[in-house]
């Protein structure tokens, strides 16, 4: 697996704490001797605000610290009639504040967006475990390697079950992919989730794997399996999928049930 | 021409002629003036932006429903054959637990999207291609009404021909309006499924999100009234029943739709989390055309606004302001902004002024700014790259705004002084790569 990140990546924590030193001191650094303890406070208290909330919240905070800010200074530019060069000062003093508030989110939403990172990837790594894609249904690779551990058990336990594919490749070009999606999705609907197998072969193949079941079983699952289906599909689509059943009796591979007589 | 619109038109005039003798004669009035509504301007979106964040950050669950009632969606296709089939393979994969019907409107194709729209209609019970007869004037309202007239579900959902709904987008809409006492129906987002095509695309991009961020979220937490967006937009068959169908002469239907839904009293609740995924233009040509399309048919609502009684009542105020704002006030400020620039640096036209103009200037720029930047947050879509575009957004994007006003203006009257029907000009699709 790939884990080296951009170069960008790796510099942008870095930079947003550099960023926010270097404002933090210019700003503190313009303050006369009466100002500096409330801005020193102010600052402060702002990054504890920042770090203490999720993301958005911090996001939504700098928003609100901006405009208010903005029209704060407008208000003082009316007041004590700005010159010019009062105004361009005033601008690039209000630009620095903007910076230094933007690198503290930026560090709060890095640090927060680890947090969540971790745990995403926790809850990944135990989805993979039990090899379940998002839908349900199991590519190849996770159908052959499922296929031959639950084939091996129905074997040593002398238990029966059917095997069954469905060509969908005589469907209409255009709406053959989309119609491949719903039939996985109907079939897996209908089954067992804890005993029975569903997979895609490859493009327009689907495969099913029934665990301990009889003829009789059999029938009223390919009954319930038919219905689903043709809840989707038109009857003339539905006649254009071929269907080829096999008993599974002893065999201990994928492979032995796919040569179908 | 309309008595009602000479009348207008002389008002305009005589507007336009007291700015100018304002400016003749008390330069500090106009200044004033202008100053004022330019802060209230700047203030109003300044608030939506906070509204829009906030409503945003509470995340509201949709409820679920113990019935799902029955829904036709509606696309309008006119040789759609470049996406047709990208779409309906999304149409079909929308998870809905009641009766869903879906019906591709046909508007006299002569690429494939026949035979793609066929193709599905005879492989899905629930998918319908209906061909649409040949009729004037041209355009999506037409195609909508007749759409309206063989479909019979008790809501009706439009998409466009390009758009790729995520699979729980109608579930949300529908639990909303459902569950909002007196709702017309519900608006989703409009996201943009080309947006890393260039940097024109990322601009279109960045600007659905604002707009659907303070006109959609931002309208409906301070105002409760939100806009149908043309596309992801779910509507009671009794309301569009009750105000006659669509306007066959409105270019922007969705619009003019808008106003009068808020118009008889109804509400249009806005559902963030129903999204669906459009195309947008990835050459400036393709994107003027649509923008000149667009803008006249906001320029037919605002002659209707104020040539037609009842517009300025109740709800409605919100829309009809807003409309004379960008479309009126917005534009005239923009005019006499360039002008005052253009005469300042030629020298001609001097003053000393009293008012801080130029941290104006700085607070318009950092008010737009925001707004992009909070638009990029609430999607997640804050790139550095994304960030660079936002921060030179304002110098070139936002500019074409005047050309394109002009232009549209030019065409609108050109086409109402020779008693023309403004045609329908269809916005050209790229193959998704």
């Amino acid at each position: 697996m790939n884990t080296r990140t951009a170069p960008w990546q790796r510099l942008q924590l870095p930079a947003a704490a550099v960023v926010w030193l270097v404002t933090a001191s210019v700003l503190l650094g313009f303050q006369t001797e009466t100002r500096l303890i409330t801005m020193t406070i102010l600052l402060a208290g702002c990054a504890v605000l920042f770090f203490s909330v999720a993301d958005r919240t911090a996001f939504f905070l700098y928003i609100l610290f901006t405009l208010v800010t903005v029209f704060y200074f407008l208000y003082l530019a009316f007041a004590e009639g700005w010159s010019p060069g009062e105004q361009a000062a005033g601008i690039g003093l209000h630009f620095l504040f903007l910076l230094h508030l933007f690198a503290l989110y930026s560090l709060a939403k890095y640090v927060f967006s680890y947090r969540k990172e971790n745990a995403a990837l926790k809850e990944r790594v135990e989805e993979l475990r039990e090899f379940i894609s998002e839908q349900g249904v199991l590519t190849k690779r996770e159908f052959e390697k499922q296929a031959t551990l639950v084939l091996s058990a129905m074997a040593r336990h002398e238990e029966s079950g059917y095997f069954l594919k469905a060509d969908l490749s005589e469907l209409r070009r255009s709406a053959r992919k989309q119609a491949v999606l719903a039939s996985s999705a109907a079939i897996y609907g209908t089954l067992r989730k804890q005993y029975d197998l569903v997979g895609q072969w490859d493009g327009t193949t689907l495969v099913v794997v029934l665990q301990h079941v009889g003829e009789e079983g059999f029938a009223v699952v390919e009954g319930r399996l038919q219905e689903a289906m043709a809840r989707q599909l038109e009857p003339d689509a539905l006649e254009r999928i071929r269907w080829e059943t096999r008993r599974i009796d002893g065999q201990r591979s994928i492979g032995e049930l796919l040569v179908i007589a | 021409m309309s008595r009602r619109l000479i009348v207008l038109l002389v008002t305009a005039v005589l507007f336009i002629a007291l700015l100018v003798f304002a400016a003749v004669f008390s330069v500090k009035l106009l200044l004033f003036l202008t100053t004022a509504l330019f802060l209230t301007l700047l203030t109003y979106y300044s608030l939506l932006t906070v509204a829009g964040l906030y409503n945003r950050l509470r995340r509201k669950p949709v409820p679920e429903l113990d019935h799902y009632p029955s829904v036709d969606i509606l696309i309008p296709a006119h040789n759609e054959g470049v996406v047709i089939r990208d779409t309906l393979e999304a149409m079909t994969a929308l998870v809905y637990p009641g009766d869903l019907q879906i019906y591709v409107l046909n508007d006299n194709s002569s690429d494939e999207t026949g035979e793609i729209a066929a193709d599905f209609a005879a492989t899905f019970r629930n998918v319908h291609h209906i061909e649409v007869p040949p009729g004037e004037p041209k355009g999506k309202s037409r195609v909508l009404n007749h759409g309206l007239g063989i479909s019979s579900g008790a809501y009706y959902c439009v998409y466009d021909a390009d758009n790729q709904p995520d699979p729980n987008a109608l579930i949300q809409l529908v639990a909303v309006a459902e569950t909002h006492e007196r709702s017309a129906g519900a608006v989703g987002y409009v996201r943009t499924v080309n947006e890393q095509a260039n940097w024109l695309t990322r601009m279109i991009s960045i600007e659905f999100q604002v707009f659907q961020l303070l006109m959609q979220s931002g309208r409906w937490q301070l105002f409760k009234t939100g806009s149908l967006t043309g596309t992801n937009m779910l509507v009671k068959r009794s309301v569009i029943e009750e105000l006659g169908g669509y306007d066959p002469y409105a270019i922007a239907e969705d619009a003019e739709l808008t106003l009068r839904i808020t118009k008889a009293g109804y509400y249009l609740p806005i559902v963030p989390d129903s999204i669906t995924w459009e195309q947008e233009p990835e050459t400036l040509g393709v994107y003027l055309k649509q923008r000149t399309r667009w803008l006249q048919g906001n320029l037919y609502i605002v002659e209707k606004t104020l040539t037609e009684p009842g517009y300025f009542k109740g709800k409605l105020l919100v829309h009809s302001i807003h409309q004379l704002l960008v479309y009126v006030i917005f534009w005239l400020f923009l005019i006499i902004s360039y002008v005052w620039f253009a005469l300042g640096i030629l020298d001609i036209f001097y003053i000393e002024y009293t008012y801080p103009l130029l941290f104006i200037w700085y607070l318009a720029y950092i008010v737009y700014t925001t707004q992009l930047f909070a638009a990029q947050a609430t999607q997640r879509t804050f790139t550095p790259l994304n960030v660079f575009i936002s921060v030179i957004m304002y110098f070139t994007y936002a500019q074409l705004f005047s050309y394109l006003f002009v232009r549209s203006l030019i065409l609108y009257v050109k086409a109402k002084k020779n008693r023309q029907i403004i045609g329908w000009d269809k916005t050209e699709r790229f193959k998704q790569k």
